[in-house]
């Protein structure tokens, strides 16, 4: 019997997994979960463990900084790092620079500077991929910057607008 | 079939599995459509090029497009698809819905004709709320929105207007009638130039999200041998109405009571048609390029369904963020294998999934004996697929696949979107916990680059992930 402990990240949650290895066997504990599980194929990065009677299957793709598993059509990405400590997030940081979560071409521009907006109204339609989509604003708040126009090419990230918030009891 | 082959690419799908299968291909153009795949005069110089006999448009971009048939034919190449003049009464709503009128195959209760803002709202009123803004040209649900109330009426036509103006070059809108609750069931008709028109089935393709189709299959569990023969006719009569030679689609909203209504004809092949393909053993792309070489149709005049088959699309798209299209790296993909399975790829590992085209990147087909076999099929095959890069709707195909309303077959056109709103995933299923400590605890594995590890390299897998992206963005849309 061997011993052995893992960490990883997942976003800012850390999950710690201790493993005992009896031969072909691994017992894992990982926080309220544990499973004693047993290899039943593997093919380059795919594998395919069996915990009791159930089978699970699934990619693994992992570098000294991350891990990236597969499984049942969705993807987690672990970090095998502890991330620097961030300060508690500010809930302003909604509001400043607002980026564009896609590269597309900016076919309606809703807003300007100095516009007040209520929580939902539309401020930009983006379109890819031959589609709309619709950038609205995420509370209360005030155009202070426009930064694109009408048939504009944006990529992914580039800040749009850049909003204040205001308080939604001033009249 | 024997036949040597030539493929176009726009400069962003260089190296794409379709250009890599061609004998031989060219770059035409840059990545936004319009400077390549829509361009048809440089598609005709590259044919030319290559000494091609005949061009098979494919399903999007000019598929559906008369000028370019008539260009081909003014070069001596043979297109591959219908008349023109089927493709330009099909492919105008208005007009089609009046042809199919007088060949006896009612359309969609609804309006076309003069389109302004007043006429619109009048006719909206007519109809009587909800109603449907289509554009004339469109197809795919581009240029198209539901309107429940008069006040929305004036920014649908504006959005539709503008949609169809970008994807179609023509912004001319009609209305129908929003039928609900709807099936969406069509017909694959073949014609050959004997002008014998044969009905191939029924796909049922009622699963759609902004009236993209996201399940198919065929037969549907809706149409028994009776109403089988009368869609049948319904679409043969329309197809005889035009002369339609070769591969094509007659789409009907198909209600409760077993009444159905024409809503357009795709004068192509359609991206689901491979369902069609499994339960009849037949090869439609095959039998269209045949029917282009002037041979007769070999079918019987109403093929019978053997078993059942089930279409998924695969898109990059995530589920969790209203569906918004995704794109990058594809740094592993693992495709399903096994019997009854057929995968349609567009991507393959270390592939660029980009901004400029439509997010589907592959299409998963599961045939069985019956319905329930080829949805365990499909549902595995599903479950065996992994793609890593790109976020996919994989996981919500599956959800789909496993709910009671697709075991009932309770689907509709309103389905999706009203029952399987997909939520964040909250906690990590004890299979990724046990497969990442699996590859922790397993020294071999790890650090020594093996084989494959190397085979990877080449597109350093992780170099180019960059930061995750595990949340949406803040201001994505509502």
């Amino acid at each position: 019997m061997r011993l052995s402990s893992h960490r990883l990240w997942l976003e800012d949650h850390e999950i710690e997994i201790h493993c005992r290895h009896y031969g072909d066997r691994l017992e894992v504990q990982a926080g309220e979960t544990s499973m004693d599980l047993s290899l039943q194929s593997e093919d380059e990065v795919l594998l395919c463990l069996r915990s009791g009677d159930e089978t699970m299957s699934g990619v693994v793709l992992s570098t000294p900084e991350h891990m990236v598993v597969s499984f049942r059509g969705r993807t987690w990405s672990f970090n095998r790092r502890a991330r620097p400590v961030l300060s508690a997030p500010d809930p302003k940081e909604k509001f400043g620079p607002m980026p564009s979560p896609m590269t597309g071409t900016v076919v309606e521009l809703a807003c300007s500077v100095g516009d007040e907006v209520a929580p939902g109204d539309l401020l930009i339609v983006i379109e890819a991929m031959k589609m709309e989509h619709r950038l609205v604003a995420p509370g209360p708040a005030r155009i202070r910057e426009v930064n694109t126009e009408a048939g504009a090419r944006v990529n992914i990230g580039d800040v749009l607008v850049e909003l204040d918030p205001v308080d939604s009891e001033t009249p | 079939m024997g036949r040597e082959t030539a493929t176009v690419w726009s400069e962003a799908d260089v190296g794409s599995p379709h250009a890599l299968l061609a004998d031989q291909g060219c770059t035409i153009g840059a990545a936004p459509p319009l400077s390549s795949y829509l361009d048809g005069d440089r598609i005709l110089d590259a044919a030319r090029e290559m000494a091609c006999d005949a061009i098979h448009p494919g399903y999007g971009f000019l598929s559906e497009n008369a000028e370019f048939a008539e260009k081909c034919a003014a070069a001596g190449i043979v297109f591959i698809g219908p008349p023109p003049d089927a493709i330009r009464s099909m492919g105008d709503k208005g007009e089609s819905r009046r042809v199919a009128e007088a060949a006896g195959t009612p359309p969609v209760p609804g309006w076309e004709g003069s389109d302004d803002d007043a006429t619109l709202a009048e006719q909206a009123e007519r109809i009587g709320y909800p109603v449907l803004v289509k554009a004339t040209r469109g197809g795919g649900g581009k240029g198209m929105r539901r309107v429940d109330a008069p006040e929305e009426l004036s920014g649908a036509i504006r959005g539709a207007r503008r949609e169809a103006e970008t994807a179609f070059g023509d912004g001319t809108l009609l209305l129908e009638r929003y039928i609900h609750p709807a099936r969406h069931v069509e017909v694959q008709i073949l014609a050959d130039s004997t002008g014998r028109v044969i009905p191939v089935l029924e796909r049922e393709c009622s699963l759609q999200r902004r009236h993209q189709k996201v399940i198919e299959e065929c037969p549907s569990l809706a149409v028994d041998p009776d109403l089988r023969v009368r869609l049948g006719e319904a679409a043969v009569r329309l197809g005889r109405a035009v002369n339609y030679v070769g591969a094509g689609t007659v789409e009907f909203l198909l209600e409760n009571d077993g009444s159905f209504w024409f809503l357009e004809m795709n004068t192509r092949l359609q991206v689901e048609h491979g369902v069609t393909e499994l339960v009849t053993g037949e090869d439609l792309v095959e039998w269209q390029v045949r029917i282009a070489e002037g041979e007769a149709l070999t079918l019987p005049d109403h093929p019978e369904p053997c078993g059942w088959a089930i279409e998924a699309r695969v898109y990059a798209e995530d589920p969790e963020a209203e569906f918004m299209p995704q794109s990058g790296l594809i740094d592993h993909l693992t495709l399903p294998a096994a019997p009854g399975v057929r995968v349609d790829a567009g991507v393959q590992q270390g592939q660029e999934v980009t901004p400029y085209y439509d997010p589907m990147l592959m299409k998963v087909l599961a045939h069985g004996s019956d319905r329930t076999t080829a949805t365990q099929r499909l549902r595995s095959a599903l479950e065996g697929l992994h793609v890593v890069g790109p976020k996919t709707n994989v996981a919500y195909l599956i959800d789909v696949l496993e709910s009671d309303v697709w075991g009932r077959g309770d689907t509709f056109t309103h389905t999706l979107e009203a029952e399987f709103v997909p939520s964040p995933t909250e906690s990590i299923p004890d299979a990724v916990l046990a497969l990442a400590a699996w590859r922790l605890a397993t020294p071999t594995q790890e650090g020594s680059p093996g084989p494959s590890r190397r085979r990877r390299d080449r597109w350093s897998p992780f170099g180019r992930l960059g930061p995750f992206r595990l949340v949406p963005p803040v201001g994505g849309p509502e």
